[in-house]
């Protein structure tokens, strides 16, 4: 009867791989990932391969590279066969890869060498395809995609093919020709790139500040660090805008040559570009005055047309008109406008990071409201 | 069923159930031995739960919550441990004044120490004197420190949270008044009076820069609406100057207690 019991409830390891398991099923990661540790701290090292990969599993789909690439190496050192051994190490060249690291992901698909089975020598062949592609060296790249490819399937080498052609103008429009037509002629950069709006912008602010330079010539002192700022700006801009546009490209003829390999969705999105953006519009779906209305039509107005055309010369996180508009929000008009105008007079370039904590990422200087 | 019998008795000796007390303690220990507190609090609530006399499985189960930061369930599992018990013993009477200290509950932190003997005398001294010092009671923490001189003269971190309750004693905070009266004098002067010079000098700048152009614009033309315009800039600067300057006061007076604030919190990390 005891021994019934002690049974009934005792749990080995493959009772809580199972228990594991079922979590991951339930998609319930952070659990799963515990029973999974748990299996792991017990497991002779054998059986550490196969858990080791099933935690790193549930890193991978935590977008955990890190931690994920940590636990495939694991399961790699314990794994005694060769084979295992490959497809652990190109599991870790697809961390890599996620986490956007191509020249590490291309110097580790050197260190395995194509001398593999033809399963992961098909790998290794489109995983050195992407990591060339995500370099945006474009010619080895769909060499390599071509090798990944059976020579018989003739369909899908021919789609290469054409796709390979269309690749040539992944490369257009040329970042430096648009800053340097920014640079001669303001606001034409910008047009080469596609974008006409904001290259008529560009020639508006700048047309605008330099016909009141002409008819307010005491105001030259002022206007002239802005004429600057805004040309500069354009330059620069006109040069992301050329970066977005290829990236855009990429990420099309990406998605496109991956239907060739419809056996890696989930490298699908490794290129997919987000609209950063901020949305400036949500203190207008805010706003719940008439007042706030006008500040927040002010304030995206200033936005669009004039900070979007400037460098990036607020030394603080949040921008000062950001401040400015969070102020208001908090403390209402009088006391909110005062001390944006104030944040406006703190906003120099001699601040040190005596002065205010800085962000390492933004490289900014950290004054929330 | 001889079979399964045997097969029975064999999993029973040779298996290696997982989930029993001895398993679940021994990674319970790895898990906080490698600081991964949230993970270590989770594996010591089974331990707790296959074996509730398990006093020390309990203690580190409340240590692994209060190091993992959720003061909350630390303070449940001990209200818990301990039902309608006034004082808790050693050494959980420890981490509840741990507890109380991490979630700034200094004014109860001390009145716990005052009223529980069972304490450690130099635990008692250690939270005693950090939470006076973060309470700002810094003549109290000085006399507190010096009556514990007598005891131990030559103990550093006594010395060290003495020389902050003097320096917090000396410390010369701004008058926010008095940066706006100055702001309002000469513009950005009540910035520098904070030690703001940089900020001063740009309010000063352009106040002034503005103010001149307003005037000139009156003289050579005038009413003008450019006159105008520049007056109200340069008055916008001028009263954001006045406000800044009161600001740039609070926020000097609160840095400088930050600072101490930060020095107690070292040492009682330490």
């Amino acid at each position: 009867m005891l021994l019934l019991i002690t049974n009934a409830i005792a749990q080995d390891i493959g009772t809580v791989i199972g228990f594991a398991d079922s979590l991951y099923n339930e998609r319930n990661y952070n659990l799963a990932l515990h029973e999974y540790r748990r299996a792991f701290f017990f497991s002779e090292d054998s059986n550490k391969v196969l858990v080791g990969q099933k935690i790193a599993g549930c890193y991978l789909l935590k977008a955990d590279y890190c931690m994920a690439r940590s636990y495939f190496d694991s399961a790699c050192s314990y794994s005694k066969s060769v084979y295992g051994k490959t497809g652990y190490r190109l599991q870790i060249i697809r961390c890599y890869m996620l986490e956007k690291n191509f020249e590490t992901a291309l110097l580790r698909l050197n260190e395995i060498g194509t001398d593999t089975s033809h399963y992961y020598s098909k790998k290794y062949q489109l995983y050195t395809a992407i990591s060339y592609f995500g370099l945006q060296q474009y010619d080895e790249a769909f060499q390599a995609f071509n090798r990944a490819l059976d020579p018989a399937d003739s369909v899908k080498i021919t789609n290469l093919l054409n796709l390979t052609e269309e690749s040539k103008r992944l490369k257009h429009p040329y970042p430096f020709v648009a800053s340097l037509m920014s640079a001669l002629l303001p606001g034409t950069g910008q047009i080469y790139d596609g974008c006409w709006v904001e290259g008529a912008n560009s020639i508006l602010v700048l047309g605008g500040l330099t016909g009141i330079s002409f008819a307010f010539p005491e105001l030259v002192v002022f206007t002239v660090p802005f004429i600057d700022r805004y040309y500069v700006g354009g330059i620069i801009h006109a040069g992301q805008y050329a970066h977005e546009r290829r990236a855009k490209k990429q990420e099309r003829s990406y998605s496109q040559i991956m239907t060739l390999y419809p056996e890696n969705e989930q490298l699908l999105g490794l290129f997919s570009t987000r609209d950063k953006r901020p949305g400036y519009r949500s203190y207008l779906k805010q706003a719940d005055t008439l007042g706030d209305v006008l500040s927040s039509y002010f304030f995206i107005i200033y936005k669009c047309f004039f900070s979007s055309q400037d460098v990036d010369a607020c030394v603080f996180n949040p921008t000062c008109s950001v401040y400015m508009m969070e102020a208001i929000k908090r403390h209402g008009y009088f006391i909110g406008f005062l001390d944006g105008v104030d944040r406006l007079l703190r906003c120099h370039p001699f601040i040190t990071a005596n002065d205010y904590s800085k962000d390492t990422q933004t490289d900014k200087f950290n004054d929330p409201n | 069923m001889g079979a399964i019998f045997i097969s029975m008795v064999s999993y029973t000796l040779f298996g290696q159930d997982l989930m029993n007390y001895a398993n679940s303690l021994n990674y319970a220990n790895y898990l906080f031995s490698k600081k991964d507190y949230q993970d270590a609090a989770l594996e010591y609530k089974r331990v707790a739960l296959l074996e509730p006399n398990d006093t020390l499985a309990m203690l580190r189960l409340i240590q692994s919550y209060r190091l993992a930061n959720d003061f909350k369930q630390a303070h449940v599992c001990l209200s818990n441990f301990f039902p309608d018990c006034p004082f808790y013993p050693e050494p959980f009477a420890t981490e509840n004044i741990k507890m109380l200290f991490g979630t700034h509950q200094y004014q109860q932190c001390l009145d716990d120490l005052k009223l529980n003997a069972s304490i450690d005398s130099i635990i008692k001294i250690k939270y005693e004197l950090g939470s006076l010092l973060m309470l700002h009671k810094w003549n109290e923490a000085k006399n507190f420190a010096e009556r514990q001189f007598i005891i131990n003269r030559k103990n550093r971190m006594l010395d060290d949270m003495y020389q902050t309750a003097l320096q917090g004693i000396d410390l010369k905070l701004k008058n926010p008044r008095l940066a706006a009266v100055y702001s309002g004098l000469i513009p950005g002067s009540g910035k520098a009076y904070t030690g703001q010079w940089k900020d001063g000098f740009y309010a000063f700048l352009f106040t002034s820069a503005f103010s001149w152009l307003a005037y000139a614009s009156f003289k050579d033309k005038g009413i003008t609406a450019a006159g105008f315009i520049y007056g109200s800039v340069a008055f916008s600067f001028y009263v954001s100057t006045i406000y800044g300057s009161v600001k740039s006061a609070v926020s000097y007076n609160e840095q400088a207690k930050k600072r101490l604030m930060r020095r107690v919190e070292v040492w009682m990390d330490n």
